[in-house]
């Protein structure tokens, strides 16, 4: 008597219910949503991300801005109390998302909206380059690699990073210049917003 | 003694030992190689929380890429690797067979460990593709399928080799994880990193990963071995051996789809989610099951590490599954916060690698005749034992603490972090130790082989009388 | 048999010999065939009512698109109110700032002696003789000539809309602008414009306050519980006294109340 086959058979089921019941249920349902399209102001949720905002996704899964940081409000809790943003977040808040950092831990505040909340680039510039001395006490890393420190040679640069303070503020005659890299960063955080409606999503609120 | 079992072509344990030893202890080798650099990486990391400035503003060093090294570096170096290892020996030994050749297999422990080498230097070097536990980039995961695909056919050629009929339990897990592995894998691979779906359907996809890896790879190799070791070492029968194949196949239907529960609330379809608190909670069936039959054939006293360091390991395993039952209670606290990655040390940490230095406590001398040196497991199991507990209570505690902060609407983001100080610096102690204790276990690995420097070069005469 | 301490002398057991027996007799007892207590099977029946009851209660009824087990949608109306459309609020909002905030303004107020306010009027809450069939042919048609609004008179015309906008769009608009700047009033569901929009298809000139004044009031609430599409036949004289109260639970519309005013 030789049972591996019907083994074999029976794992083989065993596995592929989850299999068809989570993927393939998820590859259908949510991986073909479209946006969501007003029919009388034309305006598409969620909206178009700049194209370097695409390139500040892979800058954010590089760097592993997910270990720290949650992009999920939720409801029935004090998500939208604590401002974390207007409604909770549904499947279609993450079509343009890729990879989607759902995350699951908040050692750093979540970011879903960071982009309501800050919306000055330099702001998020200055918290990324030294984020001790903007949040005393903070322990999200330093991400100064991501800059470039410049001595000024007669015009400072427009895109230099202001009002550094803390000990790797750049000295007289220097300048902190973000990198391609900082800047598509920069763009994706300021780009995340879900203060549109959708239909399957509970409307907005205020805090 | 097993005159019973003896056909014709069933080989004697001492010639399938000898035909699996290289690529078996190759396999162990290297595990034991990445748990300490990844025990390593996991203390570095946790010492990051605590002291930010600590190793700061070096993107290779950059909390956010360290940590998901050390995760990576310790399910697929280290525990995917000394499962397999296990896997392996424990198929030729209870097939009473031996491997036709090695290698094919020596080649794939080869590639596995270059697919981990390039995937934790991408990783580092900033090419991680930020899914959890599938950081490796593209190509790195792409060179495991391939050395996966020759251990996986090994396997099943040493199933389908084994002379007697019947199929022991720790057969059936072996089996299955061999199977689903491959297929999860690549399943998740190709839809999350090679071909994207779209955002929205990522995150199923990437929880249901996430179980699997734990409950349909890791958890079938450490119970198969737990299955074979103790009654081996207690000299006794499994207490209830039909219940031990109906929670088989508790865990192998419950496994898949207990993941999305991670996304309590979340933008995951509520019938999701809700399937897989379900699950969670029926899976305390099989893990009862799993537990009267162990603990119930271990009973009495216990003697040498196998049993002290298994034993440990799926008393983990019964309070990782008793965490996840109280879940739907606690989450709106317990969630995002240190508590989820004390789950994780527990499961990673206590269940999975407890279990497995158990099992390579069991192999080791049985494969190479040589003992490891009296007095050296003792520091061992304490070390890691202690470590391990540190880690998982403080972040369990201090994740309830700071839970309650997030959760306060009253409480600024910042208090959460300073209330969570002292449990993560607790946590890093925690880590520390079991980086000690895994260091030292290494040592001991390796002077074990250098004391018989002669097992390494294979035995020419490794034809097994098939 | 297996109890030598020294590892690497002592002979294995066979385990699937050993264990094969177990299966084929398991009455036998004996190690390894041990029965498990009934209480446990008790736990395990609770165990499996427990899981399955779970699934059950937040199953959000197997929807793709229900994300809050607690509420099965935020909308209340059951697995197939998570399909229903958008916020009546939200659209009405939009297209109000589009079409009408150029002349009856932002903020509703309307600009003194040229156009009349649309905040706390007659016309829009349907009080006195205004009823809600002349609101919805206002928008659809137009309005010129002398009107009276909060006592004011007004001498000017507003265009037709009914070209332009659809039927759901005018509901919209008008259950905002009934429900903004301290109004309230019931919503208008869109069959209620369908309704109008074909009695009244034939007309092209806007309308007069004297010509609106000499068509009978109608509400929404009186006119949906038998609605026109039954036998085309408008109804209102003879609505069944039973069907009047039936009219509430009716309506498809969202109540007002169960649509929070989007904040911006
Ligand atoms: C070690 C954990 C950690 C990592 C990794 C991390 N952060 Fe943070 N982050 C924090 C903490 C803690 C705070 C809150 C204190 C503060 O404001 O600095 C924070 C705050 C922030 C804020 C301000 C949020 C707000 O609403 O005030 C932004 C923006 C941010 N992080 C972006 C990032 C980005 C982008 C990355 C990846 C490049 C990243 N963080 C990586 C821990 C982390
Ligand atoms: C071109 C400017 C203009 C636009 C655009 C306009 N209206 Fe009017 N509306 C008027 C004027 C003028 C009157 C008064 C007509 C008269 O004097 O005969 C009026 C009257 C009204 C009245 C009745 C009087 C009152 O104030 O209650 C309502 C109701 C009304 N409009 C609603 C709307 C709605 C809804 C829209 C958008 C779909 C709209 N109007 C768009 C100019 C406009």
């Amino acid at each position: 008597m030789n049972r591996l086959p019907s083994l074999i058979t029976g794992i083989t089921l065993a596995f592929a219910a989850s299999w068809l019941g989570v993927v393939a249920y998820s590859y259908v349902e949510l991986g073909r949503l479209e946006p969501y399209v007003d029919e009388n102001t034309g305006e598409v949720s969620p909206p178009p991300l700049p194209g370097l905002a695409t390139a500040g996704q892979r800058v954010y899964a590089a760097n592993g801005c997910v270990t720290c940081h949650s992009q999920q409000v939720r409801p029935e809790t004090t998500d939208v109390e604590k401002q974390l943003g207007p409604r909770p977040t549904v499947a279609r808040d993450y079509l343009r998302e890729n990879p989607a950092a759902l995350g699951k831990l908040r050692i750093g505040p979540d970011l879903t909206n960071v982009g309501l909340r800050i919306t000055d680039a330099n702001e998020l510039h200055r918290r990324l380059y030294e984020p001790a001395t903007v949040t005393p006490g903070s322990n999200m890393p330093s991400y100064r690699y991501l800059y470039e420190m410049r001595k000024i040679s007669g015009q400072s640069s427009g895109q230099a990073v202001q009002g550094l303070t803390g000990p790797h503020a750049p000295p007289p005659g220097y300048e902190v210049v973000p990198t391609e890299e900082a800047r598509a960063l920069v763009v994706y955080l300021l780009s995340l917003k879900r203060n549109y409606t959708l239909p399957e999503a509970e409307p907005l609120q205020s805090p | 003694m097993s005159a019973l079992a003896a056909k014709p072509h069933s080989v004697a344990p001492a010639v399938s030992d000898a035909s699996v030893r290289l690529p078996v202890l190759l396999f162990f080798g290297a595990a034991v190689f990445w748990l300490v650099n990844g025990a390593l990486l996991a203390f570095l990391s946790a010492w990051k929380l605590v002291d930010p400035g600590f190793l700061d503003g070096i993107s290779w060093l950059t909390y956010g890429r360290l940590q998901p090294a050390a995760e990576n570096a310790l399910i697929y170096g280290w525990a995917s690797q000394a499962g397999i290892g296990a896997g392996l020996w424990f198929l030729a030994r209870l097939g009473r067979t031996a491997l036709a050749g090695h290698r094919l297999l020596v080649t794939a422990a080869v590639f596995w460990n270059l697919g981990v080498v390039v995937g934790l230097c991408g990783i580092v070097a900033g090419w991680s593709t930020g899914i959890e536990r599938m950081e490796f980039p593209g190509f790195a995961s792409a060179i495991l399928l391939v050395a996966y695909a020759c251990i996986g056919l090994w396997t099943f050629v040493l199933l389908r080799d084994r002379s007697s009929s019947g199929l022991y339990v720790s057969q059936w897990y072996l089996l299955a994880a061999f199977l689903w592995f491959p297929w999860f894998f690549a399943t998740a691979q190709i839809l999350l990193v090679h071909h994207p779906v779209q955002g929205s359907a990522q995150a199923p996809i990437a929880a249901w990963f996430g179980s699997n890896l734990i409950w349909l790879w890791l958890a079938p190799l450490a119970l198969a071995g737990a299955y074979y070791v103790i009654p081996q070492e207690q000299g006794r029968t499994i207490r209830a051996y039909p219940w031990s194949l109906l929670a088989f196949w508790g865990v192998a239907v419950l496994g898949g789809w207990s993941g999305p529960q991670v996304y309590l609330l979340g933008p995951v379809p509520a019938w999701m989610v809700s399937a897989g608190v379900a699950a969670s909670i029926l899976l305390i069936i099989p893990v009862t099951l799993i537990g009267i039959n162990t603990f119930g054939t271990i009973r009495g006293p216990v003697q040498g590490p196998v049993i002290a360091f298994v034993g440990v390991g799926l008393a983990c395993m019964m309070g990782a599954v008793a965490q996840n039952v109280l879940a739907p209670a606690i989450t709106l606290v317990t969630q995002f916060s240190d508590y989820v990655t004390g789950q994780n040390v527990l499961v990673v940490l206590g269940f999975i690698t407890m279990t497995l230095f158990g099992l390579l406590y069991f192999i080791v001398p049985r494969l190479t005749g040589e003992a490891f040196r009296p007095g050296a497991t003792g520091w061992h199991f304490w070390l890691v034992t202690c470590g391990m507990a540190t880690s998982f209570l403080s972040l369990t505690v201090g994740g309830l603490i700071q839970g309650f902060a997030l959760y306060d609407p009253g409480v600024t983001f910042m208090t959460s972090v300073e209330l969570a100080w002292p449990f993560r610096l607790m946590s890093a102690v925690g880590c520390l130790a079991f980086f000690a204790g895994s260091l030292y276990f290494a040592l001991s690995f390796v002077n074990l082989l250098l004391r018989k420097a002669d097992v390494l070069p294979p035995a020419k005469k490794k034809g097994a009388t098939v | 048999m297996i109890n030598d301490p020294t590892p690497q002398k002592r002979e294995e057991a066979d385990l699937v010999a050993l264990h094969e027996p177990l299966l084929r007799e398991p009455n036998v007892p004996r190690d390894g065939t041990e029965v498990l207590s009934p209480w446990l099977l008790v736990v395990f029946l609770a165990v499996t009512f427990l899981g399955a009851g779970y699934l059950f209660w937040n199953s959000g009824g197997f929807q793709a698109n229900v994300f809050n087990p607690g509420r099965v949608s935020w909308q209340g109306a059951g697995p197939e109110g998570a399909a229903a459309g958008p916020d009546p609020m939200v659209i009405g909002k939009k297209v109000f700032n589009q079409t009408c905030a150029v002349c009856h303004q932002g903020d509703g107020q309307g600009v003194a002696g040229q156009f009349p306010p649309l905040a706390e009027s007659e016309w829009v809450l349907s009080e006195g003789w205004h009823g809600d069939n002349h609101l919805v042919r206002i928008v659809l048609h137009g309005l010129q000539g002398t009107v009276t609004v909060k006592g004011q008179q007004y001498n000017n015309a507003m265009a037709p809309w009914g070209k332009t906008l659809k039927d759901e769009q005018i509901a919209a608009v008008l259950t905002y602008v009934r429900n903004e700047w301290g109004n309230k009033a019931p919503p208008i569901p869109t069959e209620f414009v369908a309704k109008i929009r074909e009695e009244t298809k034939d007309r092209t000139d806007p309308w007069t306050q004297k010509e609106l004044e000499a068509i009978g009031k109608e509400l929404v609430s009186e006119a949906v519980a038998a609605p026109a599409t039954e036998d085309g036949a408008p109804q209102g004289d003879a609505a069944p006294a039973e069907a009047a109260p039936a009219s509430e639970t009716a309506a498809p519309a969202p109540q007002p109340e169960a649509a929070p005013a989007p904040q911006q």
